[in-house]
C-alpha cells in the first residue's frame, strides 16, 4: 500500500488564553490518500481550522507530525513551509481571500508567478481557470467588483491554478447564499473528478455530505469518521445525512 | 455635542498609542522650535532695550577734540549729555592675542547717561581696572584677575575690580575696541608722557563685521583705538531720539569731529548676529511644522484605520458624518494642546542658551516667559494638526459602513492600472507586490513620502547652511575682509611702515584704510578710503568690476539696498567734511554695518594718512604667522592683529542648525516607520493570504523594504532639488540680511548629495523591515484567521 498523501499523527495544539491555555486540537491523527475529498465538520470552535492551518503548514502543532507528498512539514521553518506550500497545497478560506490590490487575473497568477512560471504563460494558464469558472470577463476587475460567490470562485481558481497536490478549504461556502454555494461546490466536485485531493472544513453537513469521507470533530478531537463512498444514493447538495449517529 | 466627546474620549482612551504620542513630539517640537526661534529673535532686541534705558538713553557717542566737543555739546538736538570724557588707546592682552582698548575715567556723580553697568565686581580704586564684560567673558577674565595693558608702548599691569558693559559701541567680539574703565588717577598714570603724544588727526580703526564668521573685531566707525591724548568722547540724550541718524549726520560733518555713533546703528550691530541665528531657528521650525503636518496626517490615518470598526459601529447607532469627523479632528487637537504646551515651555527654556550674540555681553538672561507666543504657536500649530486631521477624518466617516462592518479591505487604487505599471517594470513578484502595495495607496504613500522630503529638503538645507557658513570663516573676502593681519597705523610714517610691510615674509601683499563717517542727504553711513595696489585688495565683487581708479567706488549690498542704488549710479557724499562725487563700478560682499558701505580710492582723501593696513598672507602662511612676522618687523610699538574668526559661536550656530535637520529627519523617519507599519497592519490578512500561497517570511519582509525603499527613492528625488531650492531662498535672505548679498550659498558637501538618494532608499528599506518584523514573525495562521 503506497504512502498517503498527507499525514497527520498525534497533532496537539493550544492557544494562550488568558489564566490557561486553550487547547484547541488533543491528540488528532489523519490521513488523506491521494484523490480522496474528506470533509471536516463540528461545531465552531472544535479546531476545524486550526487542523487545517496545521495540515497547510500555516501553523505549527504543539506536539505531534504532519507529513506532506513524502516531506515533513511540522519541523520545518516557516520559510520552509511555504515553500512546500508553494508546490503542493491550495488554499481556500471563507472569506477575505484575495489580495485587494490586485486585480482578478494578478491573484490568480500568484502561485504561478512565485513557482517562476514567464508572465505570460502565468496569465494565460490564469485566463484559462477563470475561463473554467467562468470569470474570465472579470480578470481586470479588483476583487471588491466582485460579489461574494464570485470572489470565491477566483479564490478557488488561485488553489488550483499551480495544479496543487492537495487543495484545503476552510468553510468556502460559509459566507455565501445557497445559488453560490451550489456554484463552489460543483467546482470542487468537478475538481475531485479530475483527481484533485481535498480537505475541505465545513460546519454545514449538507456541504460535507458531498466528500468522499467525514471527519467531526468535537472540543478538538475527532470524534467520528465515515466514508461515504459505499453509501447507496451518495446525498447531493440539499441532502441531510445523519453524521451524529 | 456630548456625543462628540464621548467620541474623543473613546479616541484618546482606547486609540493607538504611539500614534497619539507621535501627534504630541511632533506638535511639541514644532513649537518648540518656532518658539526659541522668535524669542531668540525679539528677546534679544527688548534685553537691549532695556539696558539702553537703564543706560540713560545713550542716542549719540561723539569723539572728537576737547574743545570741539565742549562746544558740540551745547546743540539744541541735545536733551542731556555727560561731561566731555578724555579717553586713551591702548591695547590689552585677551588670551594670545591682543585687543584694542579705550580706557576712560569714570566721572563722578550719579547720572547714569553714559555710564556703563556695571555686572560684576565694584568700581575701580587706584590700580584697578573695570574690564569690558564682553571680552571679560570671552577670555574668561573675573574680579581679582591681573590685566596687562599697553599704552603708547608702556605696560602697566592692573586688577580688575569687576565688569561692565558699555553702550558706546557694540560689544565684543564684533566690535573693538574694548571699554576699560579706571579711576581719574589710575588714568593720568596710565597716559603717555607729552612727547609720546602721537599726532595723528583721526583714530578710527578696521571695522565691525557683526556676522557670524566674519573677520577681526573692529568697531563700526566708532572710537579712535590709537594713542590720541586730546581725544575724548560726549555722550547725549537726544530731544528726539528717532533723529539720532539725522542729527549724527549733521555733527558728524563739523570741523574736528572725528567720528558719531548713532545708537540706532550701535542697536543693529549688537543685535545682529542673533537676528539671524533667530531667523535661521525659526524657519527651521517651519521645517519641523512642516514634518508635523504631514507626520499628523499620516499618524491620524493610522489611527483612524485601527478604529475603523469602532468607527462603522458609531455610525450603526446614528453618529453622522459630521459628528464623527468633528470628533476626529478635536481629538487630534487635544492631542496636539498637549504637545504645544510641552514645546511652548521646552523652547521658552532653551531660548536662553541659543543667545548667541548677546549671552557673553549681557550674561545669558533667564527664560522670558512670553504667552503672546503660546498663544500664536497654538493658533499655528493648531490650524496645521485641525488641516492634517480633516481629510482622513472625513474620509473615516464616510467609509461604506457595511464594508467595514464585514471586515473588507479598504478600497485602493484602482488594481489594473497599477497592474499594467507594474507589468512594464518586470520586477519579481516580491519587489512587484511590494511597490503595487505602495502605488494602490497612493494618497497614504504620497503623504509619507511627503513627509520624509521635507526631512530630506531639511538635511539638504542644514548641510548647504554650514557649508556656506562654513566658507564664510574660511574665506573672509566673502564677509568684506581679505585679508589676514592688521597693523594699526598708530601714527607711524606711512612710507617707514610700507617699506617694512614690503619685506615682511609671508606677506603677499598689502592695502591701507581710512574710515570716514559719511552723509548722503541727511543719512551717514561708514565710508572707507582705501590705498596701495588696487590689485591687493581683494573685495568679492559680485556685479561689475573691482574698484581701480579716484572717482569709483565700490558699495556693500545693504547700502545700495538702503539707498535703491546701482551699479553704475553716481553719489555725491561728504566724506567727513570732504565733498566727494564717486561713480558706482560694483558692488561687493561685505558684512559690515549690514553691508552699509562705500569704498573709494584713497587718493580722494589726499593728505589724510591710513589708519590700518590691512595684509595678505602668501600661500603657506597663516594669520597668525604672518602676524607674528609682522611684529617681529615692525617692533613692539606697531600693534598688529591676526585675522580672527568666531568659532564658538558659529560652533553653536551650525550645531544646532545640524540638531535641528536630525530632528526633522528624526520624526520624519519614525513617520515612515509609522506609516509603513500602519500599510503593514492594514495588509495583515493580505499577507497571511500571500503566505498561504506561498509567499516566504522573507519575501513577506522584501516586499515591505521594496515598499520603503520606493518611498524613500521618491522622497529623496523631491526633497533633494526642493532642498536646493529651499537653501537658496534661505541663504540668499540670511546673507541679504547681513549685508553680504544674493549669490553666495554653497551647496551641501558632494557626498551629501550623492549619498541622499541611497540614503533615502535604504532608510525606506530598513523602515519597512522593521514595520513588517512582528508581522512577519506571526504565524500565517493567525494573520488568515477572521474570527
Amino acid at each position: 500500500m503506497s504512502d498517503p498523501l498527507l499525514r497527520a499523527r498525534g497533532l496537539a495544539r493550544s492557544y494562550h488564553g488568558g489564566v490557561r491555555d486553550l487547547a484547541a486540537l488533543r491528540d488528532v491523527s489523519l490521513e488523506v490518500a491521494a484523490g480522496d475529498w474528506v470533509a471536516v465538520t463540528g461545531p465552531s470552535g472544535c479546531g476545524k481550522s486550526t487542523l487545517l492551518h496545521l495540515l497547510g503548514g500555516l501553523d505549527r502543532p504543539d506536539r505531534g507530525e504532519v507529513w506532506l507528498a513524502g516531506q515533513r512539514m511540522d519541523t520545518r521553518s516557516e520559510s520552509g513551509r511555504a515553500l512546500i506550500r508553494r508546490r503542493h497545497v491550495g488554499f481556500v478560506f471563507q472569506f477575505l481571500n484575495l489580495v485587494p490590490t490586485m486585480t482578478v487575473a494578478g491573484n490568480v497568477e500568484l502561485p504561478l508567478v512565485l513557482q517562476g512560471v514567464g508572465r505570460r504563460d502565468a496569465r494565460r494558464r490564469a485566463l484559462e481557470v477563470l475561463d473554467e469558472l467562468d470569470l474570465v470577463g472579470a480578470a481586470d476587475a479588483a476583487p471588491a467588483e466582485l460579489s461574494g460567490g464570485q470572489q470565491q470562485r477566483v479564490a478557488l481558481a488561485r488553489a488550483v491554478v499551480h495544479r496543487p497536490d492537495i487543495l484545503l478549504a476552510d468553510e468556502p461556502t460559509g459566507a455565501l447564499d445557497s445559488a453560490a454555494a451550489e456554484t463552489v461546490l460543483d467546482l470542487l466536485r468537478r475538481r475531485h473528478q479530475d483527481g484533485q485531493s481535498i480537505v475541505l472544513v465545513t460546519h454545514d453537513h449538507r456541504v460535507a455530505a458531498a466528500a468522499d469521507r467525514v471527519v467531526t470533530m468535537l472540543d478538538g478531537q475527532i470524534v467520528d469518521e465515515r466514508d461515504l463512498t459505499g453509501s447507496a444514493g451518495r446525498p447531493g447538495f440539499g441532502n441531510l445525512i445523519d453524521l451524529e449517529g | 455635542m456630548s456625543a462628540v466627546l464621548r467620541l474623543v474620549r473613546s479616541g484618546l482612551r482606547g486609540g493607538n498609542l504611539a500614534g497619539a504620542f507621535a501627534t504630541v513630539l511632533v506638535s511639541a517640537l514644532a513649537t518648540a522650535g518656532m518658539v526659541a526661534g522668535l524669542s531668540v529673535q525679539g528677546q534679544g532686541g527688548a534685553e537691549v532695550d532695556r539696558i539702553y534705558r537703564e543706560a540713560g538713553r545713550p542716542d549719540l557717542v561723539v569723539y572728537g577734540t576737547p574743545e570741539v566737543l565742549e562746544d558740540v555739546r551745547q546743540d539744541p538736538a541735545f536733551a542731556a549729555t555727560t561731561p566731555v570724557t578724555p579717553y586713551l588707546a591702548g591695547v590689552v592682552a585677551l588670551g594670545r592675542d591682543t585687543v584694542d582698548a579705550r580706557i576712560t575715567a569714570l566721572a563722578g556723580g550719579t547720572a547714569a547717561l553714559g555710564r556703563p553697568l556695571l555686572r560684576t565686581g565694584g568700581w575701580p580704586s587706584a590700580g584697578e581696572v573695570v574690564f569690558d564684560q564682553a571680552a571679560a567673558t570671552a577670555a574668561g577674565i573675573r574680579a581679582g584677575d591681573r590685566v596687562r595693558l599697553t599704552v603708547g608702548g608702556r605696560p602697566a599691569l592692573l586688577t580688575v575690580a569687576g565688569t561692565a558693559v558699555d553702550l558706546t559701541d557694540c560689544f565684543y567680539p564684533d566690535c573693538d575696541p574694548i571699554r576699560l574703565f579706571v579711576d581719574p588717577a589710575t588714568l593720568a598714570t596710565l597716559a603717555p608722557p607729552p612727547a609720546a603724544t602721537p599726532t595723528a588727526e583721526v583714530t578710527p580703526t578696521p571695522t565691525a563685521t557683526p556676522t557670524p564668521g566674519a573677520g577681526p573685531a573692529r568697531s563700526p566707525e566708532a572710537g579712535p583705538t590709537t594713542a590720541a591724548r586730546q581725544t575724548a568722547v560726549l555722550v547725549a540724550r537726544l530731544v528726539e531720539p528717532d533723529r539720532a541718524d539725522a542729527v549724527a549726520a549733521r555733527i558728524g560733518t563739523r570741523s574736528g569731529v572725528q567720528a558719531v555713533q548713532p545708537w540706532p546703528d550701535t542697536r543693529d550691530d549688537i543685535l545682529i548676529r542673533d537676528r539671524i541665528f533667530g531667523a535661521s531657528l525659526a524657519g527651521f521650525g517651519v521645517f519641523v511644522l512642516l514634518a508635523a503636518a504631514f507626520v499628523v496626517a499620516g499618524t491620524a490615518a493610522a489611527r483612524l484605520l485601527a478604529r475603523r470598526r469602532e468607527i462603522a459601529l458609531l455610525q450603526s447607532v446614528g453618529y453622522t458624518a459630521r459628528q464623527v469627523t468633528t470628533g476626529l479632528v478635536a481629538e487630534t487637537l487635544l492631542l496636539g494642546a498637549a504637545g504645544i504646551l510641552a514645546g511652548w515651555v521646552a523652547g521658552i527654556l532653551v531660548a536662553p542658551f541659543l543667545q548667541l550674540g548677546l549671552a557673553g555681553a549681557l550674561g545669558r538672561a533667564g527664560p522670558r516667559i512670553d504667552p503672546p507666543s503660546l498663544l500664536g504657536s497654538a493658533l499655528l500649530v493648531g490650524t496645521v494638526l485641525a488641516a492634517a486631521t480633516v481629510a482622513p477624518a472625513w474620509r473615516a466617516a464616510r467609509q461604506p459602513v457595511s464594508d467595514v462592518l464585514r471586515d473588507a479591505a479598504p478600497r485602493g487604487a484602482e488594481p489594473a492600472r497599477v497592474t499594467r505599471i507594474l507589468d512594464r517594470l518586470r520586477l519579481g513578484p516580491t519587489y512587484r507586490y511590494g511597490l503595487g502595495a505602495v502605488l494602490t495607496r497612493p494618497e497614504r504613500s504620497a503623504l509619507t513620502a511627503a513627509a520624509l522630503s521635507v526631512a530630506v529638503a531639511a538635511v539638504v538645507v542644514g548641510g548647504g547652511f554650514t557649508a556656506t557658513v562654513d566658507r564664510l570663516v574660511a574665506e573672509p573676502a566673502r564677509t568684506g575682509d581679505p585679508y589676514d593681519a592688521v597693523v594699526v597705523a598708530d601714527g607711524t610714517d606711512p612710507a617707514t611702515l610700507t617699506a617694512a610691510l614690503a619685506g615682511t615674509p609671508g606677506a603677499a601683499g598689502w592695502y591701507s584704510q581710512l574710515d570716514r563717517r559719511t552723509t548722503l542727504g541727511d543719512q551717514t553711513f561708514l565710508s572707507r578710503a582705501i590705498g596701495g595696489d588696487p590689485a591687493d585688495a581683494r573685495f568679492l565683487v559680485q556685479q561689475g568690476r573691482p574698484l581701480r581708479a579716484p572717482g569709483e567706488a565700490i558699495a556693500g549690498y545693504g547700502l545700495l539696498r538702503r539707498f535703491d542704488l546701482q551699479v553704475g549710479d553716481t553719489v555725491e557724499v561728504r566724506a567727513g567734511g570732504t565733498p566727494l562725487r564717486l561713480t558706482i563700478v560694483g558692488w561687493y560682499s561685505e558684512t559690515e554695518d549690514t553691508g552699509e558701505l562705500l569704498m573709494y580710492r584713497a587718493e580722494m582723501l589726499p593728505g589724510v594718512a591710513p589708519e590700518a593696513y590691512l595684509v595678505s598672507a602668501g600661500p603657506t602662511a597663516s594669520p597668525e604667522t604672518l602676524a607674528a612676522a609682522l611684529r617681529d618687523r615692525l617692533g613692539p610699538g606697531v600693534t598688529v592683529h591676526a585675522r580672527a574668526s568666531d568659532p564658538d559661536d558659529l560652533g553653536t550656530f551650525t550645531m544646532a542648525m545640524r540638531l535641528l535637520a536630525a530632528l526633522v529627519l528624526l520624526v520624519s523617519l519614525a513617520n515612515l516607520a509609522a506609516a509603513l507599519l500602519t500599510v503593514a497592519r492594514e495588509r495583515a490578512r493580505t499577507l497571511g493570504v500571500l503566505r498561504a500561497v506561498g509567499f516566504t517570511v522573507r519575501q513577506t519582509l522584501a516586499q515591505s523594504a521594496t515598499g520603503g525603499a520606493a518611498l524613500g527613492l521618491a522622497a529623496a528625488l523631491v526633497g533633494l532639488p526642493a532642498g536646493l531650492l529651499l537653501l537658496r531662498l534661505l541663504t540668499d535672505r540670511v546673507l541679504v540680511g547681513i549685508g553680504a548679498g544674493p549669490g553666495l550659498a554653497e551647496l551641501p558637501p558632494a557626498a551629501l548629495l550623492a549619498g541622499t538618494v541611497p540614503a533615502a532608499a535604504l532608510a525606506g528599506a530598513l523602515a519597512g523591515v522593521l514595520a513588517a518584523g512582528r508581522l512577519a514573525r506571526t504565524p500565517a495562521a493567525d494573520l488568515v484567521r477572521y474570527e
